[in-house]
């Protein structure tokens, strides 16, 4: 029953060729291999989907138009109002995660949010796209100050708060998708062990564990990963509600859809 | 510096802990709730069946605690006593990781059992959906008792190599670290469960806005317990030389263990008058949602330096 935790996995040296040897240009090979094939499945779902569109009165037209009109008014609800560009990004991030998150389904693929490099450049990602948005959307003095709110000696104290945001989404998908996978690579090996278990195992059990823990907690984190960005955009562009003209009324979110 | 305790004192100590402590917190969360089951009869005789199959469904889950610890009791006691004398460290750390979250689990898996056997008995016809909360509430609640269960095993299998005191403390930190660090955030997910199945026994309609926002919030309040597996993990992944202090990894986990408690009471709370609120006006539902949710970010904050500190201490 020996799991490996951390180390271990196949690291190629980005820089030796040059003489540098340093662990943090190592890259993982299994991750980037996963993350490719991720963007192929994505690729082809959008694919099958954006096809779907074209074709009135089917199921998946329906399904697709309602899942994206709830993204739609999760983005109205937290913003204030509806805009393209942030649900663009909170959208690509969700359904990137969803496929990264459940991906340990299928065989020879390995969740890429079990390694602290994807998420920490998820998390990244969120940290940077909200601070240039709330510079553009407040000018860099604008941001500048609402760093120094009550007093100028607090400006350490924010941006030690953009750290530990960065640090608490990373590590919150990381433990969990890292535990979810545990549980189940540990109880196909300790069922490996047993021929009863085995019989079980084809019955359905680990199909519904495997289901249960890849399905299941991958949307669920997916959904809090994507939320949890779209909560820290809202903090970052508060304001501007005032100022910003409404667009979110629902013939406008049809008209976006088509 | 070494414990001096008598090796054979520990192995029978944890082994026994590792029964009694869920052992305990389960028949007290059992009783809680056949207390409650009782009074909602009195109330509505009429709705036996209904409060019946809940209150079976209720004693079930809370069971699985003292069944899931029974089975690593069984494992350590079977390991011997005769292994070499630091072993016995690392089944300490298994007995005070699933000792603990057995226990917290237990007991406090039973408040939301006891609020929806309330609220059944005020609305029978709407059986169903309050009992399907209820369940999904109660199995989150299991999750660290799970987490637990997964780590002994994971701790148990390090055991052999155990070669030097700080090794041996490594593991003992990797339990106490999950073992302290669910009490918290269990408890903030017994409020926040609470809440939920009492909202929805008030205000059935209520009930399309109460489970999204008590899955969400109920994720967020595990995190914390997700950020001491993350520091237990990184102790099991760690290497221990001869010259390490071993007090480092207990002082590591101490920190992240005891971190957690303020945090997820405090995110439970809120969460919790969060459903109360959405039971009286369903209305608010998109301002507390993000009030609510700006707040918890706020409140983990504390949970995310007590993280970077013992992995500070760590590293």
């Amino acid at each position: 029953m020996n799991v490996n935790l951390f180390g271990d996995k196949a690291t190629w040296s980005l820089l030796s060729r040059f003489g540098i040897a340093h662990p943090f240009f190592e890259v993982t090979i299994s991750t980037v291999a996963s993350t490719w094939a991720i963007l192929g499945i994505l690729f082809l779902l959008i694919f099958v989907f954006r096809s779907s569109l074209s074709h009135k009165e089917s199921y998946l037209r329906f399904c697709v138009l309602t899942g994206i009109r709830m993204f739609m008014d999760m983005i109205t609800q937290s913003l204030g109002h509806f805009s393209y560009r942030h649900f663009s990004f909170i959208a690509s991030l969700f359904f990137f995660l969803l496929v990264c998150n459940t991906v340990g389904v299928l065989p020879f693929l390995s969740e890429p949010a079990t390694d602290l490099n994807t998420t920490f450049a998820l998390g990244l990602l969120g940290l940077f796209y909200r601070d240039f948005y709330a510079i553009k959307e407040h000018g860099i003095t604008g941001y500048l100050k609402e760093l120094c709110e009550p007093f100028f000696f607090m400006a350490p104290l924010h941006i030690l708060g953009k750290f530990s945001s960065l640090i608490s989404i990373s590590f919150r998908l990381f433990g969990n998708i890292l535990a979810g996978m545990l549980i189940s690579h540990l109880w196909f090996g300790f069922a490996q062990q047993y021929f009863i278990l085995n019989i079980i195992n084809f019955l359905g059990i680990g199909l519904l564990i495997n289901l249960f823990f890849g399905l299941a907690e991958g949307l669920i984190q997916a959904f809090v990963f994507a939320m949890l960005s779209l909560t820290y955009l809202s903090i970052a562009l508060a304001h501007e509600e005032g100022s910003h003209k409404e667009d979110s009324t629902t013939e406008n979110l049809e008209k976006v859809i088509e | 510096m070494t414990l001096d305790f008598s090796s054979s004192l520990l192995h029978y100590l944890s082994s026994a802990l590792i029964v009694i402590l869920p052992g305990l917190g389960v028949s007290l969360g059992q009783g809680f709730t056949s207390t409650a089951a009782t009074e909602a009869l009195n109330q509505q005789p009429h709705a036996y069946n209904e409060i019946t199959r809940t209150f079976g469904i209720a004693l079930a889950l809370i069971e699985t605690a003292a069944i899931l610890s029974l089975i690593v009791g069984v494992k350590i006691f079977l390991l011997g006593s005769q292994l070499t004398a630091f072993t016995h460290y690392a089944e300490l750390g298994v007995a005070l990781a699933v000792g603990i979250t057995g226990c917290a689990a237990g007991l406090l898996s039973s408040l939301p059992a006891r609020e929806t056997c309330k609220a059944i008995a005020r609305q029978p016809f709407f059986t169903n959906k309050i009992q399907l909360l209820m369940v999904i509430t109660q199995s989150l609640m299991q999750t660290p008792v799970l987490l637990a269960f997964i780590l002994s095993f994971l701790v148990l299998g390090q055991i052999e190599t155990i070669a030097n005191h700080a090794d041996a403390l490594r593991l003992l930190g990797a339990g106490l670290c999950l073992g302290v660090g669910s009490i918290g955030p269990v408890w903030g997910l017994a409020q926040l469960s609470q809440g939920a199945c009492e909202g929805i026994g008030k205000n059935k309609h209520a009930y399309a806005r109460i489970l999204p926002f008590t899955i969400v919030s109920a994720a967020l309040i595990e995190s914390a317990i997700i950020f001491c597996l993350v520091i237990s993990l990184f102790l099991l992944g760690s290497k221990a030389t001869a010259e390490t202090n071993g007090f480092m990894y207990l002082a590591s986990a101490a920190v992240m263990g005891f971190g957690t408690i303020g945090v997820g009471i405090s995110s439970g709370r809120l969460t919790a008058q969060a459903c109360r609120v959405f039971s009286s006006n369903t209305s608010l539902y998109p301002d507390i949602s993000k009030l609510s949710f700006f707040s918890q970010i706020l409140i983990e904050t504390s949970a995310v330096y007590a993280l970077v500190i013992s992995l500070f201490i760590l590293f």
